[in-house]
């Protein structure tokens, strides 16, 4: 018999067991919905880059085209001149073959002369009249190319940005997509070629209007090659003359150099050997006439610098192994950085990235007052203002809302001392003076908490800079150094000479940003190591320095298996996606330092990317 | 049997959560993939086609770029620039702006939208209905090749001599 009490009781036993299950799978569910998320995350940012390079891409060939069909008009324009000269030609001829003839037919022939001589002066007069306006178009059109070559390539970064920030996914997104290149890889052709061109015109007609006709296609088409090796060659007498020295001349008037404005977003700070760097590459009509990257001994010596310099991804501090002394390339560029991010400049930036930590300070009651006591802080943490916008400064005067705290310290130290930081500004609510009757002991500490933003590590703008077109010598192009060109304001383009299909020239890649910060997965790993530091593995911080990118390459090229010669003269210029690599040399420079002034200066996505081939096997 | 009267629903119910949330995100996935596919199918078509399968689905962006506007107006200033002097008459801007202006305004902000849209039903222990769910995707229309024999004949046709 059992005693009552002995009677083992396990009701609820289950439930125990249960409880922890379920919270398990609440936190399985959690974590379906967070792999959920950071999939699509992954992939609209990806889409967004595909769409990005390709968008570039697309502009670039559209733009190529464009210069086509300008190169075709002009040739068709000049096909005026050619078929003109061409008649007037065949009555010489006419009036040299009656006059042989005469000798035959006892002078019965020489009745045809009058009226081909009429002929021929009819037709003399007609070029005479029709060459001034011809040749006015001719320069409009070598003007609209130079432009079009020079505009294209910002032009398609601006609306790819306008697309990004319009379409990009997931919300907030923000990219470039950019060459290597400031200027279409195009290059003046000669006059006589377009003269040439212009001289399969008149045949090209006929071949379209005749094409009917049994035998006609085949004699037009075996006479297309000799009509422009002879309009070329005798292109002075067909096209009249080819170049007018100072874009001047009987054509009628000046094709004045264009220039256009546009805004850019430059990331600051600018450091003094970066601008030299520029200045350098500056022709004396203030176009840049950089490349494919820069090579001067000051542009590797910045890019040492700059390297040098650039702030931890992660923690925005200075990198560990790096010079840290207060007057090495990291100080030296937070310094530069205060002053060139003073909202109080024009224009006032629209994005920062700066240092800001958080602590406490103690204040001790004497009796009369509260004494400050020295603060302590926690660690400084890379903060950074909203990237979709126009953003609110940390510091600065009540004019311009600071978001942490009134004023703005130009001054990073007094000192030489690398621990001593004046912070930009700083946000710190005393305690009230205690009332009469609520008068602390004296010794008694109150504590308040205090917030200081330690670096400004650096911001964007958006600039108006005017950008100077010279005839056939863009920023950027190539016409100086290609040889044999022989170029002039009526000239028609071709593609630069050293430029290969496939090759750098015709390269876009897109990086596109979006903040994984919010992503419920990120939250739980979090959640995972509470109170714990984060394990301080180098490949473990390449792989979450580039969870909140995305990169891709697409190219421009001619669809067709014509002769280098006919790429300008086709529109076959199409984009098309391609596997993303890494660029090389000039390339990488070039492309590192767009996305650097897109992105701002502490995004160095290119390095990181870089050695993702040491994690990842494919 | 008081803690499993208590037990298997919750149990139930979190089953219920995670089959939801599967299906949400395979019907989320199917959506993008057939909005990507048929973006990708009507931008190399140069958005002239629309392919088999995507009807109602991909359409022409018809939004501004206001980047492409920038351009355009930088162009225009540009050959005003640069005929200002040497055309008189204004002949050589009639052709210009003839031959190349449809093409300046083809040439930037030709893009497309991809838009496909599912009813998802709810379970019912979450208060049924259904819910929306769309697939988005943005792209530029790429090119197709074309013939310049007619671009040349419209020059001529435009150049009449006095």
């Amino acid at each position: 018999m059992k005693r009552p009490g002995t009677v083992p009781d396990d009701r609820g036993a289950v439930m125990v067991i249960a409880l922890f299950l379920a919270v398990f799978l609440l936190g399985l569910l959690y974590y379906v919905v967070g792999t959920t998320q950071t999939v699509f995350f992954r992939e609209h940012l990806q889409d967004t880059a595909d769409g990005a390079a390709l968008s570039g891409a697309v502009m670039h060939a559209r733009s190529m085209n464009l210069i086509v069909l300008i190169n075709i008009v002009m040739a068709a324009l000049l096909a005026i001149l050619v078929t003109i000269k061409l008649i007037e030609g065949l009555a010489i001829i006419g009036m040299v073959i009656a006059a042989a003839l005469a000798w035959f037919t006892g002078g019965s022939t020489l009745a045809a002369i009058p009226p081909l001589k009429t002929a021929q002066a009819d037709m003399n007069a007609a070029y005479q009249q029709v060459q001034p306006p011809i040749f006015a178009a001719l320069k409009a059109l070598h003007a609209a190319s130079d432009l079009v070559s020079s505009v294209a390539p910002s032009a398609a970064d601006a609306v790819v940005l306008a697309d990004i920030t319009a379409k990009g996914q997931p919300a907030g997104s923000r990219g470039i997509a950019s060459g290597t290149r400031l200027t279409l890889p195009v290059s003046d052709d000669t006059f006589p070629e377009l003269c040439g061109r212009a001289g399969k015109f008149p045949i090209d007609l006929a071949k379209e209007a005749l094409g009917g006709v049994p035998g006609v296609s085949e004699i037009m088409g075996a006479l297309d090659d000799p009509m422009h090796d002879m309009t070329k060659s005798l292109s002075e007498w067909f096209c009249g003359e080819g170049d007018d020295g100072n874009g001047g001349g009987k054509g009628g008037g000046q094709s004045r150099p264009p220039s256009y404005k546009r805004d850019e977003k430059r990331a600051y700070p600018r450091m003094d050997l970066a601008v030299r760097c520029e200045n350098e590459h500056i022709d004396s009509s203030g176009s840049l006439t950089l490349g494919a990257g820069n090579t001067s001994p000051t542009c590797e010596e910045s890019k040492r610098f700059e390297d040098a310099a650039l702030p931890d991804q992660n923690t925005g501090r200075c990198q560990a192994g790096h010079d840290c002394s207060a007057d090495g390339p990291y100080e030296q560029r937070v310094a530069k950085a205060r002053l060139d991010c003073d909202p109080a400049l024009s224009p006032r930036p629209s994005y920062y990235l700066y240092l800001q930590r958080e602590g406490s300070v103690p204040y001790r009651w004497t009796g009369k007052l509260w004494q400050r006591l020295t603060p302590t802080f926690g660690e400084p943490q890379r903060r950074e203002t909203r990237k979709d916008a126009v953003s609110n400064p940390p510091c600065g005067s009540k004019l311009v809302h600071p978001f942490v705290a009134e004023g703005y310290q130009t001054t990073v130290r007094t000192s030489n001392d690398v621990t001593e930081v004046q912070p930009v500004c700083s946000k710190e609510v005393p305690p009230p003076a205690p009332s009469t009757r609520n008068r602390p002991e004296v010794g008694h500490i109150e504590t308040v908490p205090i917030t200081e933003v330690m670096h400004i590590l650096g911001c964007q703008k958006t600039e108006t800079i005017t950008v100077q077109v010279s005839n056939g010598k863009t920023a950027g192009s190539d016409s100086s150094s290609d040889s044999g060109s022989s170029s002039n304001s009526k000239s028609p383009k071709r593609v630069t000479d050293g430029a290969t299909l496939g090759d750098e020239n015709f390269q876009i890649r897109a990086l596109i940003q979006g903040d994984s910060d919010t992503l419920a997965a990120d939250r739980l790993v979090q959640l995972t190591i509470w109170n714990q530091e984060e394990p301080a593995s180098d490949n473990l911080h390449v792989l979450q320095a580039l969870s909140g990118y995305s990169v891709a390459q697409a190219e421009y090229f001619y669809d067709g298996s014509a002769a280098r010669g006919e790429w300008m003269w086709n529109m076959k210029w199409r984009a098309r996606l391609r596997r993303f690599r890494m660029p090389e040399g000039e390339a990488f420079t070039a492309i590192q330092t767009a996305w650097r002034t897109a992105l701002g200066s502490g995004c160095d996505v290119l390095n990181t990317l870089s050695r993702i081939g040491d994690l990842v096997v494919h | 049997m008081v803690e499993a009267t208590i037990v298997v629903p919750v149990f139930i119910l979190l089953l219920i959560s995670v089959l939801y949330v599967r299906d949400q995100a395979l019907t989320q996935h199917d959506l993008e993939m057939k909005a990507r596919s048929c973006a990708w199918q009507f931008s190399a078509a140069n958005c002239d086609a629309v392919p088999p399968g995507c009807e109602g689905i991909v359409e022409q962006s018809t939004t501004q770029n206001s980047a492409g506007q920038e351009v355009m107006d930088a162009l225009q200033g540009g050959k005003d620039q640069s005929v200002k002097h040497a055309d008189k008459t204004g002949v050589v801007s009639k052709i210009i702006d003839s031959l190349l202006g449809p093409v300046l305004q083809a040439a930037f902000g030709r893009s497309l939208d991809a838009t496909v849209a599912r009813e998802f039903e709810r379970p019912a222990v979450f208060g049924g209905k259904t819910k929306t769910m769309t697939g988005r995707y943005h792209l530029a229309c790429n090119l197709t090749p074309e013939e310049p024999i007619d671009v040349a004949k419209d020059a001529w046709k435009l150049f009449k001599p006095n």
